[in-house]
């Protein structure tokens, strides 16, 4: 492998470099941007290099390669912890190859840990750069597909439990770029109430953007947000957001949707596993259109173990070494404890070990991908079978499996 | 699951000994592995059938079903595969392990028919290690197809089931016209890993129903809440109704699982 340049600076973007350079960096990475896009992103690139989220690096003037982040909630059993999203990761052709993108997703990572983010996600193009810097696959992004007219006639309540509902469906008022704050508000709260592991919530500016859309269709009710736009000309629908506290909004989120069935004959929609919608259609008409998987990097395990939600009637006490070279500060042997709902990670000192570590060992041996596999819900049992996790005991197994089960899902891409 | 290519991701160095072909007097031998390699990943949902079906199964030694399906046996993993397509596709249509080592072995075997076949598709559960193990996103789900649940005997049931070790107790009321003997008001009480469903008894001083409000289930709600359907989604759904924050959050604590099935029926 060729060295990288002898040159090459990395640091972050500032107001005063040239957005057409980042613009052909990216068009070289990604593919060219349509017209109409391209002045929209000129226009928002001296903004997004304000924010000094987007790291840049440089071979004497020329870009060489970029990446950024987005200020994120991604919420764990039903709590906001901060994350980091990483998007916009492109190395320039003629510097592929020369561990100039290793080296710029190092500083990245730094800049993300500077910031205080336990957590960060990314959609990998190619996961062993990731990999090597402690990101593990974690979850899933779902597109399903449903024909139109199955949301016609939703099955009804259950009626062994609903005494015939006969409250009134919800109210719809459209939804604008300044509602951004009330739609942030309301997908926290549908996400808590679910206790969802996995989704995000994007800041201010990131969803005002979205509202903005000039093709989007918003919808706030008292406990739900519906969004969709016209798919493939108005041949089909897209759905972006059906989520909801209440059966009652669910339900008239879906039916509002199959209202379009005179002209739409496909409705894509992005939902998580344990949407209500696979029990509400009466025919197995809904089919996963496609899966992308997300990857998950703990930053400051401390912060991150502290930050998320744990049920409330599992009780964990594991003694756990962790080695991560990439973030020293999560290195070493920890005494995780998961009680009433809540869960810390203490250092243990040196003389307290239980032993060496590894395979046999009482205490559970983790690298950062191991780490990150578990936060999001991974089996031990997997774990071990795939080479992530050694050491440890039965008991102390089953009982991380029960504190950290989920089934981590993503409703956006970034 | 489809891997596509097939090639380059399998470049282990690691095989075990998978080198067994076991045939009908193997048939207990293979329902244990099978068996313990569930039970040790504390799994919801896979099934085994019992010992005559296995019997019939494997046919001869290292073949099963028909002439051109191969199995293999190691003291703790099987692999069941044939060609498909011709030889352009491996299908995987059974692997279970226990260890890591025994993990990538079946794997091993089934791609080292690469040189030949293009691809490989796979009846996988949604936690199979494989996800983790290949280098690159090259495995995809071609095809995913539900099942459904029915508790005929619901006391026997929840007491049938694993749990994990937590505590917690919850009032029922489930309404099965179907198993009248499901119905009614219940307690379920979760504790050291065991489940128990026993009849609620009103205290008779007690004016009205004693405790919390129940969690009012029919039928359906009750096999999508024991198949580890989050309580939120069968409220969302209309299949659950009553009962607490508190005991919907305990609830799903106790139930929680990614059920899957390698078999089809």
């Amino acid at each position: 492998m060729a060295a990288p340049p002898d040159d090459l600076e990395i640091r972050p973007l500032r107001p005063g470099d040239d957005p057409e350079a980042q613009l052909d960096l990216a068009e070289r990475a990604f593919g060219s941007i349509p017209v109409g896009q391209r002045d929209r992103q000129l226009q928002s690139l001296p903004g997004q290099m304000a924010t000094g989220r987007s790291l840049g690096a440089f071979a004497g003037r020329q870009p060489a390669a970029g990446a950024s982040f987005h200020d994120m909630r991604q919420w764990w059993r039903g709590r906001p912890v901060p994350m980091a999203g990483v998007a916009g990761v492109m190395v320039a052709p003629e510097y592929r190859g020369r561990g100039v993108g290793r080296r710029l997703m190092t500083a990245l990572l730094d800049e993300i840990a500077a910031r205080g983010y336990p957590l960060s996600a990314l959609f990998p193009a190619t996961m062993p750069l990731y990999r090597s810097l402690g990101w593990e696959l974690a979850g899933a992004r779902d597109t399903v597909i449903i024909p139109a007219r199955s949301l016609r006639g939703l099955i009804p309540p259950d009626a062994a439990v609903s005494s015939a509902d006969a409250r009134p469906g919800p109210v719809l008022r459209r939804a604008g770029p300044g509602d951004a704050g009330a739609v942030i508000a309301m997908l926290g709260r549908v996400h808590e109430a679910a206790r969802d592991c996995g989704p995000i919530t994007r800041d201010a500016a990131m969803v005002a953007e979205w509202l903005s859309g000039p093709d989007l269709y918003a919808y706030l009710a008292g406990d739900g947000l519906l969004a969709y736009q016209w798919h493939h000309g108005n041949r089909d629908l897209h759905v972006e957001r059906a989520e909801a506290v209440s059966g009652p909004t669910v339900r008239a989120f879906w039916a509002h949707l199959g209202s379009y069935a005179s002209i739409a004959e496909k409705v894509y929609a992005r939902t998580g596993p344990a949407s209500a919608l696979w029990w509400l259609t009466r025919e197995r008409d809904i089919g996963i259109e496609r899966r992308s998987r997300w990857m998950l990097r703990v930053v400051d395990a401390t912060a991150a173990i502290a930050a998320r939600g744990f049920p409330a009637e599992v009780s964990v006490r594991v003694r756990v070494r962790i080695a991560d070279g990439a973030r020293p500060a999560n290195s070493g042997r920890w005494q995780l404890t998961v009680a009433d709902g809540a869960g810390t990670l203490e250092p243990l000192s040196p003389d307290a070990s239980a032993g060496p570590a590894g395979p046999g060992s009482s205490t559970l041996t983790l690298g950062a991908r191991g780490l990150a596999a578990l936060y999001a819900g991974t089996p031990l049992v997997t774990l071990r079978q795939a080479g992530l996790a050694a050491g440890g005991t039965p008991a102390g197994d089953a009982a991380m499996d029960a504190a950290f089960a989920a089934t981590p899902y993503m409703l956006d891409a970034f | 699951m489809i891997v596509r290519p097939l090639t380059r991701h399998f470049d282990w160095d690691q095989y075990v000994d998978l080198t067994m072909r076991p045939g009908p007097d193997d048939a207990a031998e293979v329902l244990e592995v099978i068996g313990r390699a569930h039970a040790d990943a504390r799994d919801c949902g896979p099934v085994t059938f019992d010992e005559a079906t296995m019997r019939r199964w494997l046919t001869r030694p290292g073949r099963y079903a028909d002439k051109d399906r191969y199995a293999y046996l190691a003291p703790d993993g099987f692999l069941g595969y044939r060609w498909q397509h011709g030889h352009d596709e491996v299908f995987v249509e059974r692997v279970v392990a226990s260890s890591a080592a025994t993990t990538r072995a079946p794997w091993a075997v089934a791609a080292s028919n690469s040189t030949v076949a293009e691809t490989a598709r796979a009846h996988v559960g949604p936690s199979d290690p494989l996800w983790w193990m290949l280098r690159e996103q090259d495995a995809n789900i071609a095809e995913r197809e539900s099942w459904m649940l029915r508790l005929l005997d619901a006391p026997a049931a929840i007491a049938a089931r694993g749990y994990p070790a937590t505590d917690l107790a919850v009032p029922l009321r489930v309404t099965d016209d179907l198993r009248p003997a499901n119905s009614g008001r219940w307690d379920l009480t979760v504790r050291a890993g065991q489940g128990r469903l026993s009849r609620h008894r009103t205290d008779p001083g007690s004016p009205s129903p004693a405790g919390p409000a129940p969690l009012a289930l029919g039928a359906r709600g009750l096999a999508a809440l024991y198949a580890g359907t989050p309580v939120a989604t069968l409220r969302r759904a209309g299949l659950a109704d009553g009962g607490s924050p508190d005991a919907d959050a305990a609830l799903d604590g106790a139930f929680a699982a990614t059920p899957f099935m390698l078999d089809g029926f």
